[in-house]
């Protein structure tokens, strides 16, 4: 060990090894965050929303006072579609909980307050447009 | 034995507690006070992946799910 290139490679990667660990780390746990969420989500969808979910990966909901659909996308942000009558979106909504959560969590509270006090959320959320 | 779960970044935290057991009922209704204080939603499973918000604690309820505040985006 008296190259000095060798033990500069060496001090190299003995310094990289830590990272890599937590990156690997940082990783798993936040695997793991998705997967419990998700379970949580398809625990609490409706039948047809849950075979809506698996087959394409949004859902639709109906307003709890207009009977407007709207179509949860995944995504934490501007993921909700307001949609026309022929199915087509008409608005584009963003509303979400405080937070840093899994996206299926985010998808499952915006799902629970459309379907329960969906003027409260709208009054919430911001409107963009299509 | 029912459960109380709270969204966070990891997921979610459950809190499972005996509903026949009047310290670990009295703990379930203080979680629910501090959560909602703090913001946070309350709504309880029905059938067919129907929801119901609730502002009160209900000591027959099997599960209660709580998420965080919303903001607009």
């Amino acid at each position: 060990m008296d190259d000095p290139e060798l033990q500069a490679l060496c001090a190299m990667v003995g310094a990289l090894i830590p990272c890599v660990v937590i990156i690997g780390l940082v990783w798993i746990s936040e695997k793991q965050s998705r997967d419990r969420a998700r379970r949580l989500l398809e625990a609490w969808l409706s039948p047809a929303q849950l075979e809506q979910f698996r087959t394409s990966g949004y859902f639709d909901v109906i307003g709890s006072d207009s009977g407007r659909i709207y179509r949860l996308r995944q995504g934490r942000q501007m993921n909700v579609d307001e949609l026309d009558n022929r199915s087509k979106p008409l608005a584009l909504w963003c509303v979400l909980p405080e937070g840093r959560l899994p996206v299926c969590d985010i998808m499952l509270a915006q799902k629970i307050a459309l379907e329960t006090d969906e003027k409260g959320t709208l009054a919430i959320a911001h409107k963009g447009s299509r | 034995m029912a459960r109380q779960i709270v969204m966070d970044v990891t997921g979610d935290t459950r809190h499972e507690f005996d509903t026949t057991d009047v310290e670990e009922l009295r703990k379930a209704e203080e979680r629910f006070r501090a959560l909602t204080g703090a913001g946070f939603t309350a709504a309880l499973r029905r059938n067919d992946g129907h929801a119901e918000l609730v502002r009160n604690f209900d000591p027959s309820a099997e599960e209660t799910l709580f998420f965080p505040r919303l903001q607009g985006g």
